[in-house]
C-alpha cells in the first residue's frame, strides 16, 4: 500500500452526490486481471464531456478529490479507488462515503477525509472562487488546513499507522496465527466445508 | 448479562482478538470467491509467497462474465476468457472448490450458497461483491469485500475490522400479494436514502418479515447495500430451518439436532440496543418503479415523475436534474406514458424459483409486446433446471421470452448480455446507475410481476389493475 503522511494540493471539485463507483470505474474495466493501469479508464463514461472537470488542465495536478456526498456508492470493486489512485488523487474528501469504498480505499493508502457538510460546501466555494487554493493534509495530525478553514477528520489509530507506514496488514494478521488456528479447530463439526 | 443484537452474538463468537481499542480480528466461516474481483488477490499471494489458510472455507464460481448463451461455443470475449481460465487455475493451484462453467451448480454466488445449504445461520460470510448481504437472510453475518480483503482472507481466514453499527429496521403492517418484498426494500431505500445505513448492520424485523419465504428474505437483505448498509439480516425460524433441511451441505442427523439448537439462540434479546431504529409502515405501499439513476428514486407505479424543485435539499434536487435529463423523463409524467424497450428478468436480487413462479403467472397465456426484447435469466443452474422441471420455461418462451443460462448478465451487463445506448428497460436487478446495463442505457428497478407485466404491454401497468 502507498505510503503517505502530508498532502499539499489543490483540489478537484466533483460536487455531486451518490457518485457510484460504476461512474468512478466503469464495469467493462473489471475484466482486466492486472492490479496497475487503471487512471486512464476513471470516470471513463463522464470523462467524454468535454467540461468534466478531470479534462480540466487547472486540475491537472490535484492530489485531492472534493466530492459530493455519499461518495462511491455501490459496487465493491476496487479497482474505483484504484484508478483515483493511478490518476493521481491521495485523498478524496466528502461528507460521506460508501463504507466498502471507504474501507477498499485506506487498504491501498488512499485517505478518505469525511468533513461535515458545512465544511464541505465551504471547501467547494473556495475551488469556485480560486481553483488555485491549496489544501495541507496531515495524516499524522489527522488534520486539515485550508486558508482559514481548518478541521481534523477521524481515521482509527490502526488504520492511520498503517497509512503512514505503508504496512501491509496481513502481516498483523498472521501474527494471530495460532489464535486462527485454535478457533478453526473449535469449530461445530456440522460447518460447511468444501474439501 | 446485557441483552445482545442477532449481530452481536454472531461477531462476539467470531472474535478471535483485539488488534487494538477499534480493530478486531473476525473470523470467516466462509468466502465465496468469483472472477472478477479475486485475479489481483491470487496474484498478489503468489508475489508475497503466500497460500490460501484454509481452502475448504472457500467456493468459487463464475458469474459476472459467463455467457448466457451458446455456452458450448466457449467463452468468446477474450478478455473474459482470460479473466475466468485465472479463477480456475487459481483454484487448482491453492486447492480451492469451483462451480466452473459447465458444473449443474453454478451460478450467481449469492444464489448457490444458500441454493446447497453453504449458508446457514450464526456464520461470518465474505465475498468480493457488495450484494454479499444477501446470506443475511439466514441470520447471518455476510458483507462484501473488495479484492484487498479477498486476499486478507484468502492468506488469513479472517478480516482485522472495525465494528459496525446496528441499525433496527422494523416493517409494520400486512403483506399482500400485489405488493412483493422488492416493493417492500424499494420502499425502505426510498425512506432512508442510499447512504441512510453506512457504518451499519441492519436487521429487518416485523411480522411481515416472519412471514415471508426464504428467497423473499433474500431479496430483502440483498438490497441492503442500495441503501448504504454492508450487511443486512434477518433472525433464523422454522421458515429458515425448513429451506436449509436436507439442502447439500446442510447438517445431516444428530448434527442437524445440535445445529438446530445452537441456531435457536440467534435473535435479539428482549431489550437489545440498537444505534439507530427505522420504522416502515408497508400498508400503504403499492407497487413501486425507480425513475432515476440511483436506487432511491422511487416511486409508486400511480405517481408521477416527480419535479426536481420538490426536493428541499440542494444535493437531492441537483441529483434529481440530472437524473431526469439522463433518463429522458419530464416531470409529471405518468409510467404508462413511457415506452420500454427491454425487459430483464433475473439477479441475485429477483433471479430465484419463486421470482420466476411470480413472473411467470402474470405472463402465462399472454405475448410479449412487439416492441419488446425480453429475456430471463436463471440465477442458478439449478434454478434454471428446477424451473424447467415444473414448465415455465416452456411459458416464457410460448409468450416470447429469451430463456437463459445462469449468470450476473445483463445486471451488470459485464457479458454480451447489455443495452443500446437509449434502451429503457424494465429490470428486476438491483442499481439503476447511469450506464449500469450498458452505456447510454437507462434502467427502471421494478419487482418480476411488475417487469413481467410490463413486457406484455410495451410499457408499465399497476399490476393490482392488470389482475
Amino acid at each position: 500500500m502507498k505510503k503517505l503522511s502530508f498532502i499539499e494540493s489543490t483540489m478537484l471539485p466533483l460536487p455531486m452526490s451518490n457518485i457510484d463507483t460504476d461512474q468512478i470505474m466503469p464495469k467493462e474495466f473489471l475484466k482486466r486481471v492486472e492490479r496497475s493501469g487503471y487512471g486512464e479508464f476513471l470516470f471513463y463514461d463522464w470523462k467524454k464531456d468535454d467540461d468534466f472537470p478531470l479534462n480540466n488542465k487547472i486540475y491537472k495536478e490535484s492530489k485531492v478529490l472534493l466530492a459530493g456526498t455519499n461518495f462511491g456508492t455501490g459496487s465493491s470493486r476496487e479497482h474505483a479507488p484504484w484508478g483515483l489512485q493511478d490518476w493521481g488523487f491521495d485523498a478524496v474528501i466528502s461528507s460521506k462515503f460508501a463504507d466498502i469504498f471507504r474501507l477498499n480505499s485506506i487498504n491501498i493508502g488512499l485517505l478518505p477525509i469525511e468533513a461535515s457538510e458545512n465544511i464541505v460546501e465551504k471547501l467547494f466555494q473556495k475551488v469556485s472562487e480560486n481553483p488555485k487554493t491549496k489544501i495541507q493534509i496531515s495524516i499524522k495530525e489527522k488534520s486539515v488546513v485550508c486558508e482559514e478553514i481548518e478541521f481534523n477528520f477521524f481515521i482509527d489509530d490502526f488504520s492511520q499507522n498503517r497509512i503512514l507506514n505503508g504496512i501491509d496488514k496481513i502481516d498483523i494478521s498472521l501474527e494471530y496465527e495460532e489464535k486462527i488456528d485454535e478457533f478453526m479447530q473449535s469449530r461445530n463439526g456440522w460447518a460447511p466445508k468444501l474439501t | 448479562m446485557k441483552p445482545k443484537t442477532l449481530f452481536e452474538k454472531i461477531w462476539d463468537k467470531h472474535l478471535i482478538a483485539s488488534i487494538d481499542a477499534d480493530t478486531n480480528l473476525l473470523f470467516i466461516d466462509m468466502h465465496l470467491v468469483h472472477e472478477v474481483t479475486s485475479p489481483q488477490a491470487f496474484d498478489s499471494l503468489r508475489i508475497g509467497e503466500r497460500t490460501v489458510k484454509y481452502p475448504e472455507l472457500t467456493l468459487a464460481t463464475v458469474d459476472h462474465g459467463v455467457p448466457t448463451s451458446n455456452r458450448e461455443l466457449g467463452i468468446k470475449d477474450p478478455l473474459s476468457k482470460k479473466q475466468i481460465d485465472a479463477l480456475e487455475n487459481n483454484c487448482k493451484e491453492f486447492g480451492i472448490t469451483i462451480f466452473g462453467v459447465n458444473d449443474p451448480r453454478q451460478g450467481i454466488v449469492h444464489v448457490i450458497g444458500p441454493e446447497q445449504g453453504i449458508t446457514q445461520p450464526g456464520m461470518t460470510i465474505v465475498c468480493g461483491d457488495s450484494h454479499t448481504a444477501t446470506h443475511g437472510a439466514f441470520g447471518a453475518i455476510a458483507f462484501g469485500i473488495g479484492t484487498s480483503e479477498v486476499e486478507h482472507v484468502l492468506a488469513t481466514q479472517t478480516l482485522a475490522m472495525n465494528k459496525p453499527k446496528t441499525m433496527k429496521v422494523e416493517v409494520i403492517g400486512e403483506m399482500d400479494e400485489t405488493i412483493t418484498p422488492k416493493d417492500v426494500i424499494l420502499g425502505i431505500i426510498r425512506e432512508i436514502g442510499t447512504g441512510g445505513g453506512a457504518g451499519h448492520v441492519i436487521e429487518y424485523c416485523g411480522d411481515a418479515i416472519k412471514k415471508m419465504s426464504m428467497e423473499n428474505r433474500m431479496t430483502i437483505c440483498n438490497m441492503s447495500i442500495e441503501g448504504g448498509a454492508r450487511a443486512g439480516m434477518i433472525a433464523p425460524d422454522e421458515i429458515t430451518y425448513e429451506y436449509l433441511k436436507n439442502k447439500n451441505y446442510a447438517p445431516k442427523n444428530e448434527d442437524w439436532d445440535k445445529a438446530l439448537d445452537e441456531w435457536k439462540e440467534l435473535y435479539s434479546d428482549v431489550g437489545a440496543e440498537y444505534d439507530k431504529v427505522v420504522e416502515m409502515n408497508i400498508n400503504n405501499l403499492k407497487p413501486s418503479v425507480s425513475w432515476g439513476t440511483n436506487p432511491s428514486q422511487v416511486i409508486f407505479i400511480d405517481e408521477a415523475v416527480p419535479n426536481p424543485d420538490s426536493f428541499q435539499n440542494k444535493s437531492d434536487k441537483e441529483a434529481a436534474e440530472r437524473a431526469l435529463e439522463y433518463m429522458d423523463l419530464k416531470p409529471g409524467q405518468k409510467f404508462n406514458e413511457i415506452s420500454l424497450d427491454r425487459v430483464f428478468i433475473g439477479s441475485c436480487t429477483n433471479g430465484r424459483l419463486e421470482d420466476l413462479r411470480a413472473a411467470a403467472k402474470v405472463i402465462e397465456g399472454k405475448k410479449v409486446h412487439e416492441n419488446i426484447n425480453a429475456m430471463v435469466v436463471p440465477g442458478s443452474t439449478l434454478v434454471k433446471k428446477q424451473a424447467e422441471d415444473e414448465g415455465l420455461d416452456k411459458i416464457f418462451t410460448n409468450a416470447g421470452f429469451d430463456w437463459r443460462e445462469a449468470g450476473c448478465s445483463m445486471c451488470l451487463g459485464m457479458n454480451p448480455d447489455i443495452l443500446q445506448p437509449g434502451e429503457r428497460c424494465a429490470s428486476t436487478s438491483n442499481r439503476n446507475y447511469e450506464g449500469r446495463q450498458g452505456v447510454g442505457g437507462r434502467t427502471h428497478l421494478v419487482s418480476p410481476q411488475m417487469a413481467a407485466a410490463a413486457a406484455i404491454n410495451g410499457y408499465f401497468v399497476d399490476i393490482r389493475e392488470s389482475k
